[in-house]
């Protein structure tokens, strides 16, 4: 499913009317007079919802001798929503860019000829920062908790909260051998 | 100063848009806003004819040439309201068929109310 498409589905399944038509056709297949008396809409509001939803592919029409009647497709709704956001986003590219360049934006005004100026108060800002300083830990080596202090001691004095928040943010892990870097 | 009956007719326009108003934000409040919006436009053929009725008053003070001015005025729009909606029908705009229907709705309501206070 595209993205564009995914957006029309969900814009359309978020009315109560027309989750209420679906939920009516998942139990059998109805005709426009019978869902209007069911919930209660005119048979026109119910056309105008039944179009809509047949616009995404929610809803399939046949004609039998007297009514024309509605199913739910359920191949629509087959669809795992965790696939839809695992999809490649059209704006994949460009959404890592803006965040490469909020990254930087973020370094620069934190850091000073690779000095940290001061820890960041926000924690999003933070997260870049002690991302930035894991980079100096080699992955897969352990260190002692004096090595660790002496990388961080590089960038800014307060060696500790450093080292803390690092481990609470998961980039470091620590157990009685030592630290390491969480790649 | 308004004549009586000129009065209720305006009282009841009022309380027509207030009522469909709320009913308008309860549909919202339901996550029915595609509803809510037919609700607006049936709010708004209310809210016409009483801006009709008004503008009357420019054309007339007699209560009889006012009501007449707003009966022909309804009767023009019913008419147009009518073909757009067979032309709807013809080219299935399910949208339009529901808009048209809902104006066409309000208009007959009016029109009811209209012949009941002035027959």
């Amino acid at each position: 499913m595209t993205e564009e498409n995914a957006i029309k589905l969900f814009k359309c399944l978020a009315d109560k009317s027309r989750l209420q038509i679906l939920k009516s056709l998942a139990v059998e297949d109805m005709y426009v007079e019978r869902l209007a008396e069911r919930l209660s809409l005119t048979p026109a509001t119910i056309s105008f919802h039944l179009r809509k939803l047949s616009e995404i592919d929610a809803v399939r029409s046949y004609k039998t001798q007297y009514y024309t009647m509605y199913s739910l497709c359920q191949d629509t709704f087959a669809v795992r929503i965790l696939d839809i956001l695992k999809e490649q986003s059209d704006e994949a590219d460009l959404q890592e860019k803006r965040e490469q360049a909020y990254r930087k934006k973020v370094i620069d005004a934190f850091f000073a000829y690779g000095k940290l100026k001061s820890i960041p108060a926000q924690r999003k800002k933070e997260r870049i920062v002690l991302e930035e300083i894991a980079k100096s830990f080699e992955p897969g080596r352990i260190y002692s908790e004096r090595e660790v202090n002496i990388i961080i001691a590089d960038y800014h004095d307060d060696f500790c909260t450093i080292r803390r928040d690092m481990i609470s943010e998961r980039l470091m892990d620590r157990d009685e051998r030592g630290y390491w870097r969480i790649v | 100063m308004e004549s009586e009956r000129i009065e209720t007719f305006i009282n009841y326009l009022d309380q027509r848009i207030s009522s469909i108003q709320e009913d308008t934000l309860r549909l919202i409040a339901d996550d029915r806003r595609d509803e809510a919006n037919f609700e607006k436009i049936r709010a708004n053929i209310f809210q016409i004819v009483k801006t009709m009725l008004q503008a009357s008053a420019r054309i007339s003070q007699e209560e009889s040439e006012r009501v007449s001015f707003l009966e022909s005025n309804i009767a023009l729009f019913q008419e147009t309201w009518e073909g757009y909606l067979m032309k709807a029908k013809e080219h299935g705009d399910d949208l339009k068929i529901v808009q048209e229907q809902t104006r066409l709705e309000a208009l007959a309501e009016i029109q009811d109310v209209l012949k009941k206070t002035w027959r």
